[in-house]
């Protein structure tokens, strides 16, 4: 792998230029600061020391007093003729204002070759003073030294920082891809590593986990399934295989639907369990379906000696997959018509709240004893006093799965004598799209 | 009927040609969606069956070509996949009627005759009658010998059903779908039941209603 290939390197790089090219602008600006500070304030002097001796009563003794003693100042007094009167400066200008004079000719190593000049007329002479500037090319210089020295310094830190910083980052996701990877090998069991810092890292893991419980879910489900089918069709085949041998045609058809029917059912529990089917749902009266479902089932259970009453006349109005309901009321209704005796009185009420609908089916049965309620929905569960009667132990199931797609909460109670079903639906939560999680950038 | 079988399992489509033959159909067979596609355009049929799973065209892509090209034969489709969204997807794509794989064949050759039907049919009929019997569509009220008679809403359902179908026979699955919209298998005899009392209500006309066991119900004009 070439290494500027990897992230890692490209981020350093990055961090190392960044680092350099911000205090590089900011060392240039430093020193054109200080320069123009240093140099206004040059002037600021010279024209000082013009004020002082124009304003000086005897112009050439004040300058021989002042020759020397004032820090680096020097003098140059011309009169008419162009005749130099005092000074210790050599200047040939004659005009006003300020200059720049190189002296670069001088072969005196301790002398300034660079000044500052002002030039002023006073009278009938011509005065200059100047001041050296190489105390300020001085300065500069060592700024420049200063800064360039805090330059690669700061490319040095940005380098590490940078390396750290990358390394920091990269060994997260190095975890993030060799779970990934244990993950693909085999090791199913294996989740993405969480901090308590609840960082951007945390809640990927987060994702990332809940995804992966979901997908472990989904596996372990469709497992179920083939563990269910090998296990509850081999039953039935077995016998169909035997009607077959004896020559039994009419019962093996018998068999034959009874195992398409079982199969059926499984399918039709994993196609709910994996949560497509909420993309149908589409606003259905709950009251409505009850009552269709009702006078379908109300003549059979009446020829079995049994009343089928329902109370459902107000609009409940839930979101849901109608097909899918329908056949969740089939399933209650038929365990009502098959384990229960003649004589019993079967209930459907649909009541409504502000913010639930409750649909109830309760029976006046035989019921399932307290202990066994909440093993009812398993697949292929048979409560111990239906052992005998026929089905395939997977109504229930279907039920629960069918509830749960819809978000209904489930309620199975012996109500001693009797059955009852309770399912509440929040209609404001099983609208569909409800849960979606947003990063934000930082 | 001049049949178009689109399957590609060998013995399955063996078996359905014989039987299909056996009734006195005209059964071509395609073991493709390809060569399925070249007959319907070629040949006039009568009714097209599609098996879902061939080897090279899905066979929801099959139909849909079919309908795109104008196509406008019956079409049924058999498939080993019984789910209730691929029921939806199945029918639009532009599928009359869906089977679930296995099936009895008695409910293919009840179904196939349906939709045979269902295509020459006038569907806006208002007054359906059977011997002395008259179903108003629209005012939703049954007459026998002059007298209305009251029924539940499913059982005119039921009657509407089996009337606008007269002389073919409706199996209990067909049944359970148009006037229940129940897309799964009730233990519960809830067809049987509905009969019965319909029959009950019907007094002078109950023997239009025939039972053909095993298979279904039919209704028939009373043989005078």
């Amino acid at each position: 792998l070439n290494p500027f290939q990897s992230t890692g390197a490209k981020l350093t790089l990055f961090y190392v230029v960044l680092f350099f090219v911000t205090s590089a602008v900011l060392s240039v600006v430093a020193i054109f600061l200080v320069d123009g500070a240093l140099r206004r304030q040059v002037d600021l002097r010279l024209t000082t020391e013009v004020q002082v001796l124009q304003s000086a009563p005897a112009l050439v003794e004040a300058i021989t007093s002042r020759m020397g003693n004032q820090g680096g100042i020097k003098y140059s007094l011309v009169d008419e003729a162009g005749h130099h009167v005092i000074g210790d400066l050599s200047s040939n200008t004659t005009q006003n204002g300020f200059f720049n004079l190189s002296l670069n000719e001088d072969t005196n190593a301790e002398a300034p070759d660079a000044l500052r000049g002002l030039g002023q007329t006073i009278g009938t002479d011509f005065l200059v003073v100047a001041i050296d500037t190489d105390a300020i090319e001085n300065v500069e210089d060592t700024l420049l030294g200063v800064f360039g020295v805090t330059l690669l310094c700061a490319s040095v830190l940005a380098f590490f920082g940078g390396r750290w910083l990358s390394r920091f980052f990269l060994r997260k996701l190095d975890q993030f891809a060799s779970t990934a990877e244990a993950i693909t090998k085999g090791d199913v069991t294996r989740r993405m590593p969480l901090n308590a810092a609840g960082d951007e890292f945390d809640r990927l893991s987060h994702s990332l986990n809940t995804m992966l419980d979901r997908n472990a879910a989904l596996l372990e489900s469709q497992h179920q399934i083939t563990n269910d089918v090998a296990h509850d069709l081999r039953t039935p085949i077995t016998r169909l295989r035997q009607k077959l041998e004896r020559g039994q045609h009419a019962d093996a058809l018998a068999d034959t639907d009874e195992i398409i029917a079982t199969m059926n059912a499984l399918l039709r529990i994993a196609e709910i369990e994996d949560g497509a089917r909420r993309q149908h749902f589409t606003p259905l009266d709950l009251s409505s379906l009850c009552r269709t479902l009702a006078e379908a089932y109300a003549g059979a259970l009446e020829d079995q000696g049994k009343i089928l009453q329902v109370k459902a006349d107000q609009p409940a109005m839930i979101n849901g997959d109608q097909a899918l309901l329908t056949q969740l009321l089939s399933n209650l209704l038929e365990n009502i018509s098959a384990h229960t005796p003649s004589g019993t009185l079967a209930n459907i009420t649909v009541t409504t709240s502000s913010s639930s609908v409750e649909l109830r089916i309760s029976d006046t049965g035989p019921g399932v004893a307290t202990s066994e309620t909440t093993k009812l929905s398993r697949r292929f569960y048979r409560a111990e006093k239906s052992r005998g009667a026929a089905g395939s132990g997977l109504g229930l199931s279907l039920v629960q799965a069918i509830a749960d797609l819809h978000g209904a909460k489930i309620n199975i109670q012996n109500l001693d004598p009797g059955l009852g079903v309770i399912l509440v639906f929040d209609p404001a939560k099983n609208e569909r799209g409800a849960d979606s999680q947003s990063y934000s950038t930082f | 009927m001049k049949i178009l079988l689109i399957e590609d399992d060998a013995e399955i489509a063996a078996d359905l040609c014989l039987n299909l033959r056996t009734e006195g159909h005209n059964v071509v067979h395609a073991t493709n969606g390809r060569d399925g596609l070249f007959l319907a355009a070629t040949g006039s049929f009568d009714i097209t069956v599609i098996d879902l799973l061939l080897p090279d065209i899905n066979g929801l892509d099959v139909l849909r070509a079919l309908r795109a090209s104008g196509d406008k034969v019956p079409a049924l489709i058999l498939t080993a996949l019984g789910s209730v969204s691929q029921r939806v997807e199945g029918l639009d794509a532009g599928a009359d009627d869906y089977l679930v794989k296995p099936f009895a064949f008695s409910e293919l050759s009840a179904r196939l005759k349906a939709l045979a039907r269902r295509s020459s049919q006038q569907s806006a009929v208002t007054f359906l009658r059977c011997g002395s019997l008259q179903l108003d569509r629209l005012r939703r009220h049954v007459i026998v010998d002059n007298r209305e008679i009251d029924l539940q809403p499913r059982e005119f359902v039921l009657l509407e059903t089996l009337l606008l179908h007269k002389t073919e026979v409706l199996t209990r699955t067909m049944l359970l779908e148009k006037v229940w919209d129940f897309h799964f298998d009730p233990r519960t005899n809830i067809v049987e039941t509905h009969i019965s009392r319909l029959r009950g209500k019907l007094g002078p006309c109950k023997d239009i209603i025939h039972t053909i066991r095993g298979v279904g119900y039919v209704i028939r004009d009373p043989v005078l």
